[in-house]
């Protein structure tokens, strides 16, 4: 299955006038709804490139490929109705963001500002954001948690440089800004600590 | 031969003037690069290497357990120490160079092509891989960890793994004198690492380039659970050393992730 393949498909079931078309291959499974959120394109990774970090006397311990352990292959795309391949990395989408706290603040401008106080981290350099040192082991703080000078935050790996990011000052962590397994940009806002 | 047998004879090999002084090693650490950041931690030299027979760190990850026989394959870290990171995350790519450089002189050109951004392969099987670990924060350049591992004299893999992974052994035939590969992947470190150190980045990246697997082909790329999966032709490396892909839309640049497929193209 290819662009065009997929284009075409997505002329046919519009001129057909057809409610739902799934079709499925080995690896690949494509659902075009019409009236619906739209495309929905989900691929396994072939068993010939899968990794298996399991196997292999990696020198540390921490490759966490989650979207290429067996369960986690499935990729679901946000369907704009285009049907191609996401063009890259969405932007990175932090579950609270700045902006999505001054909207609510707009929203409400009688409430009281309840977002949380402290001083902003942010991401040093481009790359995947991860809270634990590796999949299956706890994160390095909650919220809540009071943290050190020099105490690990998080990690962020570009293309296999794990870099342990710590803390600047002391302080509570009053909120977390990105989930884990995010790809976060330079600058980007990480975690809320109060230094109080 | 027992680690310090290895250690040992790797330093009778040596040829170079940083990387594996001093050389440490232990039969079994719960991961290399962890022994080595408390190495650093009391103020190891740059080019400090330590080895191990056999790690304990990341096993049952998965949930399924397999290691090799100690004594057959090669687990070290390296320190290093750089006085300037203006090119920090070419870094991974240096490392991985230096490896295949060291793969290729002992087993041929045959060995050593490089799957973006850390696998060693022999043909489509994974043969190691490298995995760098530094921090940030501080203010000032910090130390990083190089992990090696490499499959060298392994003679089998369970079932699952037949098609996924391969040793030295299993790709030429013959059993690899593991201090001769340790020595050559020190000396090449070293050489590449001097290189990188003098700002020859161009140079690097054209030789990363030139061993690297999928060039030109379209590719799949997941970078995580949580972002969506790409699809472009292999163009290259970006300055940064981030995969270049023309994708649907134009040209994206990508900076973590696994090369897992090739669609099916029909």
């Amino acid at each position: 299955m290819n662009i065009d393949k997929i284009r075409e498909l997505l002329k046919v079931v519009s001129d057909s006038g057809v409610a739902e078309v799934e079709i499925e291959e080995d690896d690949f499974k494509l659902i075009v709804r019409r009236n619906a959120p739209n495309v929905t394109v989900q691929s396994s990774p072939p068993q010939s490139f899968g990794y298996p970090p399991y196997s292999m006397p990696m020198a540390a311990p921490y490759p966490p490929q989650g979207g290429m352990q067996p369960s986690g292959g499935m990729q679901p795309q946000g369907g704009g109705g285009a049907g191609a391949p996401q063009a890259g990395s969405p932007p990175p989408q932090p579950t609270q963001t700045g902006a999505a706290d001054q909207a609510q603040a707009a929203a409400d401008a009688e409430a009281e500002d309840d977002s949380p106080k402290g001083e902003v981290v942010h991401a040093p350099i481009v790359g995947t954001f991860y809270r634990a040192p590796a999949p299956d082991e706890e994160a390095f703080v909650q919220i809540g948690d009071k943290v050190k000078v020099g105490e690990t935050l998080c990690i962020i790996e570009a293309m296999k440089l794990m870099n342990e990011i710590e803390a600047e000052f002391s302080g509570t962590v009053t909120d977390i800004l990105v989930e884990n397994e995010e790809p976060v940009e330079y600058d980007q806002p990480l975690f809320v600590v109060d230094p109080a | 031969m027992t680690v310090p047998a290895l250690v040992r004879r790797t330093q009778l090999l040596l040829s170079t003037r940083r990387f594996g002084h001093p050389l440490r090693g232990a039969a079994q650490v719960d991961s290399t690069n962890r022994a080595m950041r408390d190495w650093a931690a009391e103020g190891a030299p740059e080019g400090s290497t330590f080895l191990t027979e056999y790690q304990d760190a990341g096993r049952g990850r998965l949930g399924r357990q397999w290691t090799a026989a100690p004594g057959v394959n090669l687990m070290l870290s390296v320190l290093l120490r750089p006085a300037d990171d203006t090119h920090l995350t070419l870094l991974p790519l240096v490392v991985a160079l230096s490896v295949s450089d060291a793969l290729q002189a002992l087993c041929g050109p045959t060995a050593g092509q490089l799957k973006w951004p850390n696998d060693l392969r022999c043909g489509p099987a994974k043969v190691g891989g490298v995995l760098l670990e530094t921090t940030a924060g501080t203010g000032s350049v910090p130390a990083i960890v190089a992990g090696i591992g490499l499959n060298v004299n392994q003679q089998a893999f369970p079932p699952s793994l037949q098609d996924k992974a391969t040793s030295l052994l299993l790709h030429s035939g013959q059993r690899i004198d593991r201090a001769v590969l340790l020595a050559q992947i020190l000396a090449d470190l070293e050489a590449r690492y001097t290189q990188w150190e003098r700002g020859a980045v161009d140079a690097l990246r054209e030789t990363v380039e030139a061993r690297m697997m999928h060039r030109g082909q379209t590719i799949t790329l997941h970078p995580t659970t949580r972002a969506a999966s790409i699809t472009g032709r292999v163009l290259g490396l970006s300055p940064a050393g981030g995969l270049r892909l023309a994708t649907a839309v134009g040209e994206h640049v990508v900076f973590a992730g696994d090369v897992s497929s090739q669609p099916t193209l029909t």
